[in-house]
């Protein structure tokens, strides 16, 4: 394109011939003699031309060379950090060199190409184009960046031919611009790109041998410095990850002390990182290591490459520390051959305080249940040996008052006055009822000692059983027992149906005074209530004002005289049911019968009333 | 040689004792009572110890009546070391006590007694009781040690 002066010089050089055939003799004699004049001057001409074109192929190459030495040492002496800063130098010394007259830099950013850098020449603005590269990514593949990219290689392009069905967003904005040309160069690490060179310009050019290595040992350079800036990027996220880390962190070699050490571990350790480095962790730290010492966790570690378990540190301020440590061994990662390990620490010192006192309190509560479980196992023996004297002893005494009266009766008969004899009947007749008495409070005491024996019981048929049961005690009189719908229950067996018997004893007991007297047994359910079951009759009844006395130990509400018993039934029905999680109340009326109400589960509290109306129970059998 | 006995009783209280003399005596059949008022002087009369020695060579009683609560050694240490006994284990022990616990009855019986009775409340029943009890082990019973003043071997 250029040299073209050489060929000028030989053009005039043939309209020089043609005008020697036109000359007259003496001007042909003169024509070799000009000629070789001509010959030699244009000898001379072709010399100084050649000449001058390898001084001007030299001068260009200096440029060349100038240009990749300067964006070379510019690039060795800059950080990478600030690529985009010394991109648009490097465009315009690259620009400036080659006679484009502007040029992109691109980089690879995942899956996207960004213009992170522009130059263009002064003398022929392109902003419209610039703003367009600016604000758009492209793909691999898409637009003329992107196609370099996808080839991988430098791609040249001219008046935009070849570009037909590409996909190419700035075609129209290269045209505006007056561009008629454009060179791609891929600047690579390896063989990935991770970024093109574009240049552009308004002159159809053609990439030259020179201009081409030129560029491949520029994008070369460029590309290792990205690759340096990705890398010092990641190292620096790194390191700041790991100085965000909660756990104090450190890395070390023995020799050679710590190497890192983040900011978690100054702050737990009080250490910074100046003091900290060099030193090692366990003389800095005054390490003391579990049972086996430091030989157990460096074996540990030279054999599977991890070790884990707890440390305690002393602090810079003296502090005593309990870590939870996990150091792992690794290759490689050190300049040195040598492994170093990575030891992070989490601080587990109040947390271990904290477990002690857990474990300590629960140790005085186990302490104290195991001492209250003595007590009361020593409370239950003596009961136990309570009951077992009140059965044997108390006994004892009672059968020699009957027995010696019985004697007596018999071996004064007739000499003992009618008066003597009556008064003989009324001691027997006491010693008897002690020994009801005693025999009742045996049962009462004997129910609390029994498990429980749990399973589905048949109520109607037990009420059945237990009123025919019943039958001496209603010798001579009519009473009717009718049975209502009684769900089934789960309880004891044997239990219920002491509580049953007792619960319909009293009834038959207490309808002495009617004719036929009337005994109902019942059950009321309702949904999400317990079952409550009944036993109702048309008897004596009860001041409602005595209600809460009716379960109390020996606790009567009818004179004896009148009504045989000890006043412990009730009393043993309702142990009954409180040991079967349930409840029992009872509603009366003084000479208008008596209702028992009982269930077996939902233990609440309070008795319903009688007389105060409703059956409190029902609404009170929702509580938990 | 002091004569052989029908009945030992084993009996601390002396109520019941006299009771028992009582209502034995009410008895048709007439029987020979021997009383000892602790479980050892108990293990003393059975195995001729202590001041029962001279007893020696005497057969045992036809039966034992024995009470459980007892003073120094206690009714079912009595029955224990009566049944480990090859020469004694044979003779009818018919426990007679105020207690009517599971415990107490089935101890007894794992540990060999004959018999569990519940001492009544009331003397006629108590009367009845010792009537039973003679008529029993003493008439209807075969006595267990019939030709046997040799030691069992079994």
């Amino acid at each position: 394109m250029r040299g073209t002066g050489a060929d000028y010089l030989w053009g005039s050089g043939l309209g020089l011939t043609a005008m020697v055939g036109a000359l007259p003799w003496w001007g042909q004699l003169l024509v070799p003699l000009a000629c070789g004049g001509a010959w030699i001057a244009l000898r001379a001409w072709r010399w100084h031309v050649v000449r001058s074109r390898r001084v001007r192929i030299l001068a260009r190459e200096r440029m060349y060379r100038e240009a990749f030495e300067f964006s070379a040492l510019a690039m060795a002496e800059e950080n990478p950090q600030n690529l985009a800063g010394i991109a648009p130098r490097l465009l315009q010394a690259l620009c400036g060199v080659a006679g484009w007259e502007g040029g992109a830099f691109w980089e690879v950013y995942g899956e996207r190409l960004i213009c992170v850098a522009w130059w263009q020449s002064p003398s022929c603005p392109s902003d419209a184009l610039e703003a367009f590269s600016r604000t758009h990514q492209f793909t691999k593949g898409e637009d003329f960046a992107g196609r370099v990219w996808e080839l991988n290689a430098p791609l040249w392009l001219s008046e935009f031919a070849g570009a037909e069905g590409w996909k190419f967003p700035r075609a129209a904005a290269f045209a505006e611009a007056g561009m008629r040309s454009a060179y791609g160069f891929p600047m690579r690490s390896g063989n990935r790109v991770v970024g093109v060179l574009e240049f552009f310009g308004k002159a159809l050019r053609l990439p030259d041998a020179p201009m081409e290595a030129l560029f491949w040992a520029t994008s070369r350079q460029v590309a290792q410095l990205i690759e340096r800036r990705r890398v010092e990027t990641q190292m620096r996220c790194q390191a700041e990850l790991l100085d965000l880390s909660f756990a104090a962190i450190m890395v070390w070699q023995d020799p050679g002390g710590i190497s890192y050490w983040n900011r978690a571990a100054e702050k737990l350790y009080g250490y910074p990182r100046e003091e900290a480095l060099g030193h090692s962790p366990e003389d800095l730290l005054a390490t003391r290591y579990p049972e086996g010492g430091r030989e157990a966790v460096q074996a540990v570690l030279g054999k599977s490459g991890v070790w884990e378990g707890l440390l305690e540190h002393r602090t810079k301020s003296g502090m005593l520390l309990t870590v939870e440590s996990r150091m792992v061994f690794f290759r490689g990662a050190l300049e040195t051959a040598m492994g170093a390990v990575m030891e992070s620490n989490l601080d587990v010192t109040e947390q271990r305080r904290a477990q002690a006192e857990v474990l300590a309190l629960n140790l005085a509560l186990e302490q104290r249940v195991a001492e209250r479980t003595a007590e009361l196992e020593a409370a239950n023996r003596e009961l136990e040996s309570f009951s077992y004297s009140v059965s044997h002893d108390l006994r004892a005494p009672l059968r020699a008052i009957t027995g010696f009266a019985s004697i007596l009766e018999e071996e004064t008969k007739g000499r003992l006055g009618p008066e003597g004899v009556r008064l003989l009947g009324v001691i027997i007749q006491n010693a008897h009822r002690m020994g009801q008495l005693v025999n009742d409070l045996l049962d009462f005491a004997r129910l609390s000692r029994q498990p429980l024996d749990r399973r589905s019981v048949d109520m109607a048929h037990l009420a059945r059983e237990c009123f025919e049961e019943l039958a001496p005690e209603r010798a001579g009189r009519r009473v009717d027992l009718i049975v209502g719908a009684l769900p089934a229950c789960i309880a004891d067996a044997s239990l219920m149906r002491q509580a049953l018997l007792n619960l319909l004893s009293n009834a038959v007991k207490f309808t002495r005074v009617r004719d036929p007297g009337r005994v109902e047994v019942g059950a009321t359910v309702q949904q999400g209530c317990p079952v409550v079951y009944w036993v109702k009759d048309n008897g004596m009844g009860f001041d409602p004002k005595y209600a809460d006395k009716l379960f109390g130990v020996f606790q009567r509400l009818h004179p004896g005289d009148d009504y045989e018993g000890t006043g412990v039934g009730l009393a043993i029905v309702e142990r009954i049911i409180h040991r079967h999680g349930g409840r029992i109340w009872g509603e009366g009326v003084v000479d208008s019968g008596a209702t028992f109400f009982f269930t077996l589960e939902g233990n609440g509290h309070g008795h319903g009333r009688g007389g105060d109306g409703q059956p409190g129970p029902l609404n009170e059998g929702v509580r938990p | 040689m002091i004569e052989r006995a029908d009945i030992l009783l084993v009996e601390d209280n002396p109520a019941d004792i006299e009771l028992a003399r009582h209502a034995f005596s009410r008895c048709r059949v007439a029987c020979r009572f021997d009383v000892v008022k602790d479980g050892e002087e108990a293990l003393d009369f059975l195995f001729c110890r202590g001041v029962y020695t001279k007893r020696a060579r005497v057969e045992p009683p036809r039966c034992v009546l024995l009470d459980l609560k007892l003073p120094k050694v206690d009714g079912l240490e009595v029955l224990r070391q009566l049944k480990e006994a090859p020469l004694l284990r044979r003779v009818p022990v018919i426990v007679l006590s105020s207690s009517s616990q599971a415990s107490d009855i089935a101890r007894s019986y794992d540990l060999g007694a004959n018999s569990y009775l519940v001492k009544p409340l009331e003397f006629g029943e108590f009367t009845q009781l010792a009537s039973d009890i003679s008529r029993y082990w003493l008439e209807l019973n075969q006595d267990a040690q019939q030709g046997m003043l040799s030691p069992s071997v079994a």
